[in-house]
C-alpha cells in the first residue's frame, strides 16, 4: 500500500518512464505513460466530468486497451450467468465508440469507421444511430460488424482491425481472452493508435490482463423512464485508484423519448452530472 | 442525303436535327459489345458482313439458335426475349428469324410486319416471294439490272429459269438466291468472349522453394496490375493456379495436378501489394507436392476503375502519383478472406417499426453507399427516426419466452421472477398492410420494463409473453 502510494506520486509527478516497443532502436529515446502535455498521451473523453477528472490526461488514451465487464441479471452466482447469458454494456461502449472514432478521425483528417467484433458486441443500429446530432456523428453507416468463429479468428480480427488505418474505435467480445491475448492486443493498439473496447463477462474478473483500464458496469435502479448504469473503474495505469476503494458513478442515456420540447438538453448523450436533475438528487455520482 | 439536306426538312422555329459526327469505329466496337452481351442466348453470334450501310459496315448480328431455343420458350419467344434486352440497352431493333441465314436476314430487314420466315424451304419461298430483290441481298449493279427488267421482287427473280440466270446476272445472283432459301452454304464467323487478362510463368523445373513461388506470384501480380491499368479496370476476383507435380499413382497417371486457390475484392484493386495480402494466407497452406512448374494467375472478375485526378502542382489533392488506397476496403477484404464473407458485415437501417424487420445486414463485400439525392434523404430520413425511437440497445437473438400476470407486477424469464420496477407501455405496433408477408403477424404490445435490478427489458405480448431485448 505505501509502495503503491509512492508510486502514484511518482506517477503524477510524471517521473514514470516507459520504453516505447519501437522507441529503443531510435536513440533509446524514453517516452513518458503519464504526462501533463495532453498531446504526449493523446485521450477520448468519457463526455462525463465527473470521471474525466479522475482519468490520467482526462479522458481513455487512445492507442490502449479497455476493459468492460458486463453483468448478469440479478444474479452474480457464476453458473447462472454462465446458463442464462450475461448482458454486455453495448450503450455505453456504443457511446464510447462514437467519441473515440471521432476524436481519432478528427487526428487523421478522414472518416473512419468503427469494428463490432464478436456478436455479443454488436449493437443494434438504434444504439448505432443515437447521438446523430451530438456533434459526434452517427456510426450506422460507418460500421463493421465481424464474426469471428471461435476465439483464435476474434483475437486475429481484433488485431487486424487495431492496426488498420480506416478504424477509429474498435468494439470486442473479450470473452475467453487470456493474458498472453491481451498483450497482443495492447500491442496492436498502441501500433494504430486505435482504442480497443473490450467487453467481458462477469466471471472473468479475476483473470489476469495487460488492458490499460478495467472497468465495471452493472444496472442501477431507477425511479426515471431511463436506462441507468453502475460504472467502477476497477483498474487504470497512471490513476490514483486504491483498489479497495474503487470510484463508481451512476451514469444514464439522455435519450430525447422523454422529452421532446428539451431536445437540445437531450443532446447530452450521457450524463453522470445527475445533482441537477429533478427528483434525481438521491442517484448523486458517488465516488471513493 | 447530305447535312443540309436534311435541315432544310425541317421548318423554320421547329428543332433542330440532332447531329452526330460518324464515327464507324465506335460503332463496330459497340456492335462488337452488343454481340457479347447476346452469347448469353446462344453460343455462335456474329457479326453480319452485308449490310444496307453505304460505308460497308456492319449494322447487323447473326445469331445460330440451333439447340437453343428450347432453352427460352421456343424460338419466338426467344427472339421476343433477344428483342427485349437489346431494346432494354436503348438500342432499336428488329430480330428475323428462318431456317437459314439468308431468310432470317432478309426477314429482319425487308419483312415489313413478319418477322418469321417459316420452318422449311416452300414456307421460307413463299414468306420471301413479296419481297423487294434487296432481300436477296445482290450486289449494286446486279440489283440495277434486274430493277431495269421490271423484276422488283424475289419471286419474280426466283419464276425465271434457272439455268439462264448465271448467263445474264453472273453466278452472285443464283448464289445469294440459293442462300436465302436454304440451299447454299453460309457462315457465321462467331465473337469470340475477351479472355481474361491472366499472366503466365513457368518454371525451369519443379520449384519446391516457397520464396521462389511466392517471389514470382508478386512478380506476375505486378505484371498484372501493370496490363490492367493500361485498360482502365481492377481485380475483382483473382484465380491463382499452380500446376504442380505429385506422385503418379492410380487415380492420378500423370503425376500432374493443378491447385486452384481465389481471393475475391469489395473494390477493384490494382494493388500488388494488397492482392498479395490477400493471396498469401492462402499460399501458405498450399501442398507443394514434388514441386510447382507453373503459375498462372487470371483476374477471373475485374471492375472499371475510376481514374482519379492528379494535383499537378503539388497541394492538398496530390497523392504523391500513386492511387490513394481504399483502406477501409482492404481491411473489409483481409477480414473477408479469411473469416468468410458472411462474417463481415454492415447494418443497414430499413423503414420499418417491426423489430425483426428494422434493419438487416448485408455482406461488406457487396455493400455500396445509398446512390443520388432521393435515396441519401431517405436514408438519412430513416437514421434520424432510428436515433429517437425508444429501442433497446442489444436485440435478442431469438425472442426468449416470458411469463407475466396482467398487470406486469412480475416478469418470470430466464428461470427467474424478478418483480417489476417500472413499465412503459404498451407500444402498440401493427402488421404493415403494404406487405403481405407480415399480414398474418398480426398486432402486438411492447412495454419497456425495469426489472428489481434496474435492468431495462423490452417485452412483447402477443398471445402470451416474451423477451425481445434489453438495455445493456
Amino acid at each position: 500500500m505505501v509502495l503503491s502510494k509512492r508510486l502514484h506520486e511518482l506517477i503524477s509527478a510524471g517521473k514514470v518512464h516507459r520504453l516505447g516497443a519501437g522507441e529503443v532502436g531510435a536513440g533509446g529515446r524514453l517516452r513518458a505513460i503519464f504526462e501533463d502535455r495532453p498531446e504526449a498521451c493523446p485521450t477520448v473523453p468519457l463526455g462525463i466530468p465527473a470521471i474525466d477528472a479522475v482519468l490520467p490526461g482526462g479522458g481513455l488514451p487512445l492507442g490502449a486497451v479497455h476493459e468492460w465487464f458486463g453483468f448478469g441479471e440479478g444474479s452474480a452466482d457464476e453458473p447462472v450467468l454462465r446458463r442464462g447469458g450475461w448482458i454486455t454494456p453495448v450503450s455505453l461502449l456504443t457511446h464510447l465508440a462514437r467519441r473515440a472514432c471521432g476524436v481519432v478521425s478528427a487526428r487523421r483528417g478522414e472518416a473512419l469507421a468503427v469494428a463490432f467484433i464478436g456478436r455479443r458486441s454488436w449493437p443494434t443500429p438504434w444504439a448505432m444511430a443515437a447521438g446523430a446530432r451530438t456533434g459526434f456523428p452517427a456510426i450506422v453507416d460507418r460500421s463493421l460488424l465481424i464474426d469471428p468463429a471461435d476465439v483464435d479468428q476474434r483475437v486475429w480480427a481484433i488485431d487486424v482491425a487495431l492496426r488498420s488505418r480506416a478504424i477509429g474505435a474498435v468494439v470486442a467480445d473479450g470473452s475467453g481472452l487470456d493474458l498472453s491475448a491481451t498483450r497482443r492486443l495492447q500491442l496492436a493498439a498502441e501500433a494504430g493508435g486505435t482504442p480497443a473496447l473490450v467487453v467481458r463477462p462477469p466471471w472473468e474478473v479475476p483473470v489476469l490482463s495487460s488492458s490499460w483500464s478495467r472497468w465495471l458496469v452493472g444496472p442501477a435502479s431507477t425511479g426515471w423512464s431511463r436506462p441507468r448504469w453502475r460504472v467502477t473503474l476497477a483498474r487504470c495505469r497512471g490513476a490514483a485508484v486504491a483498489p479497495d476503494a474503487a470510484p463508481s458513478w451512476l451514469v444514464e442515456i439522455a435519450r430525447p423519448w422523454s422529452s421532446e420540447h428539451r431536445r437540445e438538453e437531450s443532446l447530452l448523450d450521457l450524463a453522470a452530472d445527475l445533482v441537477d436533475r429533478p427528483g434525481a438528487a438521491s442517484a448523486v455520482a458517488l465516488s471513493a | 442525303m447530305t447535312l443540309a439536306h436534311a435541315r432544310a426538312l425541317f421548318p423554320p422555329g421547329s428543332h433542330e436535327p440532332i447531329v452526330e459526327p460518324l464515327a464507324p469505329e465506335e460503332d463496330r466496337r459497340s456492335l462488337h459489345r452488343l454481340a457479347q452481351m447476346l452469347l448469353r442466348f446462344a453460343p455462335i453470334v456474329g457479326l453480319d458482313p452485308d449490310t444496307l450501310e453505304e460505308d460497308g459496315e456492319p449494322d447487323g448480328l447473326l445469331m445460330d439458335v440451333s439447340g437453343c431455343a428450347h432453352l427460352f420458350g421456343g424460338e419466338g419467344e426467344m427472339a421476343r426475349r433477344v428483342a427485349r434486352s437489346v431494346r432494354r440497352l436503348g438500342v432499336e431493333c428488329r430480330v428475323g428469324r428462318g431456317p437459314c441465314i439468308g431468310a432470317a436476314w432478309a426477314m429482319a430487314r425487308f419483312g415489313g410486319e413478319r418477322l418469321d420466315a417459316g420452318r422449311d424451304e416452300p414456307e421460307t419461298s413463299a414468306s420471301l416471294d413479296p419481297l423487294s430483290i434487296a432481300a436477296l441481298r445482290p450486289p449494286m449493279e446486279v440489283r440495277a439490272g434486274l430493277l431495269e427488267l421490271g423484276l422488283a421482287t424475289v419471286g419474280d427473280v426466283r419464276r425465271l429459269p434457272r439455268a439462264s440466270l448465271p448467263s445474264r446476272f453472273g453466278a452472285v445472283l443464283i448464289r445469294r438466291l440459293d442462300q436465302a432459301l436454304g440451299r447454299g452454304l453460309e457462315f457465321i464467323e462467331p465473337v469470340r468472349p475477351e479472355p481474361p487478362p491472366r499472366c503466365a510463368r513457368t518454371f525451369d523445373g519443379p520449384c519446391v522453394q516457397p520464396e521462389a513461388i511466392a517471389g514470382a506470384i508478386l512478380g506476375l501480380l505486378g505484371e498484372l496490375c501493370e496490363s490492367l491499368r493500361a485498360r482502365g479496370v481492377g481485380v475483382r476476383a483473382l484465380g491463382v493456379e499452380l500446376h504442380r507435380l505429385v506422385h503418379p499413382g492410380e487415380s492420378n497417371r500423370r503425376g500432374r495436378d493443378v491447385v486452384r486457390e481465389g481471393v475475391q475484392v469489395s473494390r477493384p484493386s490494382r494493388d500488388p501489394r494488397h492482392l498479395w495480402s490477400l493471396l498469401r494466407p492462402r499460399m501458405e497452406r498450399v501442398n507443394l507436392g514434388f514441386g510447382i512448374e507453373r503459375i498462372v494467375l487470371t483476374a477471373s472478375r475485374t471492375g472499371r476503375m475510376r481514374p482519379r485526378q492528379l494535383c499537378v502542382a503539388g497541394g492538398v489533392g496530390d497523392v504523391g502519383g500513386e492511387e490513394e488506397p481504399d483502406r477501409l476496403a482492404e481491411l473489409v477484404d483481409t477480414l473477408s478472406n479469411r473469416l468468410g464473407e458472411g462474417r463481415v458485415l454492415r447494418p443497414v437501417v430499413r423503414g420499418s417499426h417491426v423489430p425483426e424487420r428494422s434493419f438487416r445486414t448485408v455482406a461488406a463485400m457487396r455493400w455500396r453507399e445509398p446512390r443520388g439525392c432521393e435515396a441519401r434523404d431517405e436514408h438519412r430520413a430513416l437514421v434520424d427516426l432510428a436515433a429517437r425511437l425508444e429501442r433497446p440497445s442489444v436485440l435478442l437473438e431469438r425472442p426468449e419466452p416470458a411469463d407475466a400476470d396482467d398487470g406486469l407486477t412480475r416478469l418470470r424469464w430466464r428461470g427467474r421472477e424478478p418483480r417489476v420496477r417500472l413499465a412503459v407501455g404498451p407500444e402498440r405496433i401493427g402488421a404493415e398492410w403494404w406487405d403481405r408477408r407480415t399480414l398474418s403477424r398480426g398486432e402486438s404490445l411492447f412495454y419497456r420494463v425495469q426489472l428489481e435490478s434496474g435492468l431495462w427489458v423490452w417485452v412483447e405480448r402477443r398471445e402470451g409473453w416474451r423477451v425481445r431485448g434489453v438495455w445493456g
